[in-house]
Order: structure tokens, then sequence, then C-alpha cells
């Protein structure tokens, strides 16, 4: 390949520094995307990432909203990626004649499979409780930014994405009410 | 538009140019382009088409030529031969011999309508990487239109940004993302893709947190698919090891396990993949895998997307650079509908 030279210049220096602030400046900005609303009395299975209060605040709002909830927490609990990650690294690192090469494709395949099975467990997860939608929320760090997302289960497509910085004023109830409204069309 | 997309290509090949000028003792030797029809008529381009990638990538370029009369001698006097092809494993060596910084070789065939497919073989000592791509054209009338083609695939893949585009991508195709970035972060890719009219399928989606981390993602790098490829040359581990004797033996002893390895993920991994490609285009009825590996700062970005439908590689850039994430989506999505031979720059 081409060989660069790159020279570590007080401007270039500059630069570098002004785009790293400007880059974490940038971060958390608010952005929102809806393919269609999720009907508010739907079935939906909900991926909540917050402590158990905060999920059982977010739950009930969900409830109170008219949604018919399913928890999903623990669905992909038995995928167990990190232990055949850790598998294939300790083999790479064995004096096993296995190729770099081997070992790349194993870990790519690992990725692939990983998706077709998380696949499985929510088609499993809509036939068996007849939900349409797949809810995530996480709140770990929601007093600077929530998130959120919804997936259509019949298409595994992906509808409703939304990402939402902590204003003044904001607790979970009203972060929850906000996604509530983004995800049925309301704001 | 036409004078727009002619006048990136040259001043690309201009900055490629003058990276080759400050590495103007680099060389680039050729091989054969063999006939792989059994039609002796088009015997005449295995002469021809070396010769003219000589000349066109030596007018792009400026870089030394060593055609393949010149590495027939070179080879001559160490006893061996030019080879009409070589194992991947072989070319290391090959290049030593012949005092080369890259070697090209390939093979065509000729199609209906007097069409020609060549593909061909790019081989990089000093990383020890091979591109492999193949492109389509008419023969006759424009053989040199597609030999200058192919000279600008190369410029543009050996660019700074390692672009190769294949086919277009059109809007409200469905795309399985996978990558290092998750939550909030993942979103940003998301929204630009979606506002730009693609449709995304849940891969990655669907949780709460991606499970892949850089040097997973990075291992994605590397993709072989039946026509183009962007891969690196196996060690010499690569091979079938001599298990013991499974008379008497119960179970899966260490070496028996290897050979299963290589079996699968090496020797068939092409149909291994097949398979897994198939199914992931099933569950989530996609059209494209868009793999998206981010650096540490999350300001360069590099992609990889596969036509799940024809199984190709068709499309791989990196350092897609930005301020942040917004800006980083927006500029995959832009390129991601753009023509096939000029990324979009300066976003």
């Amino acid at each position: 390949m081409i060989k660069k030279r790159h020279q570590l210049t007080p401007a270039f220096l500059t630069a570098l520094l002004a785009v790293t602030l400007f880059a974490s400046c940038s971060a958390g900005q608010s952005i929102k995307f809806s393919k269609r609303p999720v009907q508010n009395n739907s079935r939906i299975a909900v991926l909540i990432d917050a402590d158990s209060t905060m999920k059982n605040s977010v739950l009930q709002k969900l409830k109170s909203s008219g949604f018919r909830v399913q928890d999903a927490e623990g669905i992909f609990a038995k995928l167990d990626t990190d232990r055949e990650k850790n598998k294939f690294l300790r083999l790479e690192s064995s004096n096993l004649p296995v190729s770099k090469r081997t070992v790349n494709n194993l870990f790519k395949m690992l990725i692939y499979k990983t998706e077709i099975q998380k696949a499985e467990k929510l088609g499993e997860m809509r036939n068996k409780f007849d939900v349409q939608y797949l809810v995530l929320m996480t709140f770990s760090d929601w007093e600077n930014t929530s998130w959120a997302r919804a997936i259509d289960l019949r298409s595994n497509e992906l509808i409703w994405v939304d990402n939402h910085p902590t204003g003044p004023g904001d607790n979970i109830e009203t972060v929850t009410e906000y996604f509530i409204s983004s995800m049925t069309g309301g704001k | 538009m036409k004078k727009r997309t002619a006048l990136k290509i040259v001043l690309i090949l201009l900055i490629t140019l003058a990276a080759y000028s400050a590495e103007a003792s680099q060389k680039i030797a050729f091989g054969h382009f063999t006939n792989a029809s059994k039609d002796l008529n088009y015997d005449y381009l295995e002469t021809m088409f070396p010769n003219s990638f000589a000349n066109s990538i030596k007018n792009t370029f400026g870089i030394k030529i060593i055609k393949n009369k010149k590495v027939e001698s070179l080879l001559k006097k160490k006893n061996l031969k030019l080879e009409r092809s070589y194992k991947f494993q072989e070319l290391p060596d090959l290049c030593d011999k012949i005092g080369s910084d890259f070697f090209v070789w390939g093979s065509f065939s000729p199609l209906p309508d007097k069409n020609i497919k060549i593909d061909i073989n790019f081989y990089m000592a000093d990383s020890k990487k091979i591109f492999t791509f193949s492109n389509t054209g008419k023969l006759e009338v424009e053989i040199f239109k597609l030999v200058d083609r192919i000279t600008q695939i190369l410029a543009l893949f050996m660019s700074e940004d390692m672009f190769y585009k294949s086919a277009f991508i059109p809007k409200n195709s469905r795309i399985a993302v996978m990558s290092n970035l998750s939550g909030d972060e993942l979103n940003y890719i998301y929204i630009s893709l979606m506002n730009a009219g693609y449709e995304i399928a849940s891969t990655n989606a669907n949780s709460l947190l991606s499970g892949i981390d850089r040097q997973l993602i990075e291992r994605c790098l590397y993709i072989s698919s039946k026509d183009n490829s962007y891969d690196f040359i196996p060690d010499k581990k690569s091979s079938r090891v001599l298990a013991e004797s499974q008379e008497g033996i119960k179970g899966d002893t260490p070496l028996m396990y290897v050979n299963r390895l290589y079996d699968n993920f090496e020797i068939h991994y092409f149909k291994t993949k097949m398979d897994v490609m198939e199914r992931i285009a099933r569950f989530y009825n996609a059209d494209l895998v868009l793999i998206v590996g981010l650096n540490k700062a999350k300001n360069n970005a590099w992609v990889r997307c596969i036509n799940l439908k024809t199984r190709e590689l068709i499309w791989m850039q990196s350092n897609i650079t930005a301020s942040n994430l917004s800006l980083i989506g927006k500029k995959i999505a832009d390129n991601m509908g753009s023509k096939t031979l000029v990324p979009v720059k300066g976003q």
C-alpha cells in the first residue's frame, strides 16, 4: 500500500485537538427517525437497561399507555457469545497448528451465527406471546442521554430510533413519556 | 455530472500518482493472463492483456513495471518458470525472487454478446495482502476502455481510502448492519442510512449491546467472496495436519479438532459462509450485509458490504473520517448511493 508520512506539526496537533473537542461536543445530540408509528394498543416485548426501580417505572408507564407488555429480559442470555469468543482466543494463542486465517474465519462466523440465533429467539418469542414489536430503551446514562428503538418482529425491520439528551426538569417518567409519544407518532 | 465524475477520477489518479512518485523505486510485476475458455480464438488476449495493463499502469502511476517476459527471464536464471497461477502462500517468495513490490496476474473468459470477463489478482508484497476482483466489458470495441477501467479500479483501491465498489446500491435496499458501535452511537449510523432511504434489518439493533468489540470487528476487514476479495496470505500453519491414527481413539483429539476447523473454516469456508449468508438473508429479509468498523476515537470508519443475493463483496472503503458519528453515517450513506467508481468526498 501507499506509505504516508504524517508530520506532527503544531498546526496539525491544534487541528487534531479542535476536531477531538468538536467530536465530544457534538456527541449526545437529539436525533430520531420513525418509519411508521407503533400503535399504543400493540403487544410489545421490551428490553430495558436500567436499575430495577427505574425499570418497573418504565414498564408501568408503558402499560398505562395501553401497551400489552412482555418483558424480554434474558432472551439472549443463553447465546453465550463471550464464551465462544474466549474459546477462539485461547485457540489462537495455543500451540495448536491453526492458521490466523482459520481463526479469523471462526470469529467472523461467530458474528453471523449470533445474529441468526438472535433472530430465532425473537421468532420463538413472537410466536409464543404473539408480540408484534421489540422495544429497546436504555436509561443507564439517563442523566445525559437515553436512547430507544423499535423493531417490527414480523419483518425484523428497525422502524423507530430515538436518541434523547436529558433536558432541564427531565426525570425517568418524563423521558419515558417522551419515548412513548415519539414511538407512537406523537412527537 | 459526467464532468464532475471525470474530474474526481483525474484528481484521485493525480493524488495516487504523487504518492507513487515518492515511492518511485517501487516495482510492479505482471504474470500470465490465462484464457480460461477452451476457445483458442481468444489466445491472442493472453499476450495483449498483460502488456496493455502494464502500459496503462505505467502511464497512470509512473511506477516501474516488469512485464511478464522479463519475469520469465528473471525466473529462468533461477531455474524456475513463471506459472499460470499461484497459490497465495507462494507469492511472498515469488516477489522476493523477482524483486517486485506488487504482482498482478489473472484470467479471462469470453461471455455471450461479445463480452469478456477478466479476473484480476493483485498481490502487495509489503503488507502480504491480496485484492482480487473481476470486471466485464465489450470485446474489440471497448477492450482498451476495459483495460483503463481496471487501472482506475486499482488506482482507487491503492489510494488512502482503499476504495472499491462494483455495484450501485439502490435506495430501499434492506441493510443488515454489523458494527462495533452500540446504543446511541449506533443509532447515528442507523438514522443516517434511514434518512437516505435505506431500510435497516434488525441485526445488532435488536440488542442493548452489539457484543462486537473493536478486536472482533477488525477480523472482518478481510472478506473473500466468489469474484471479489480482500484477504491476507495464509501462514504456514494453513494446512491439514497429520492426525494420529483415528483407529481405536474415542472422542475428539486436539489434532482431529484442528483438522475439522481447517476443513470447515479454510478449505470449505466458502460453503460454510454461503450457508450462513443464506440464513441471514432469510431471517432478516436483508439484501446486504454492511460491516462498519470504527476506531477507538470514533472519528474514522471503514466499511465492507456484501450483496446477499450474489454473495459478492460489492463495496469496501477505509478512512471515512468526520468529527462526529452523524457525519460519518452521512458519508457512509452518501457513498453507498454513489456510482461505482468514485467515492463522495469533502463533506
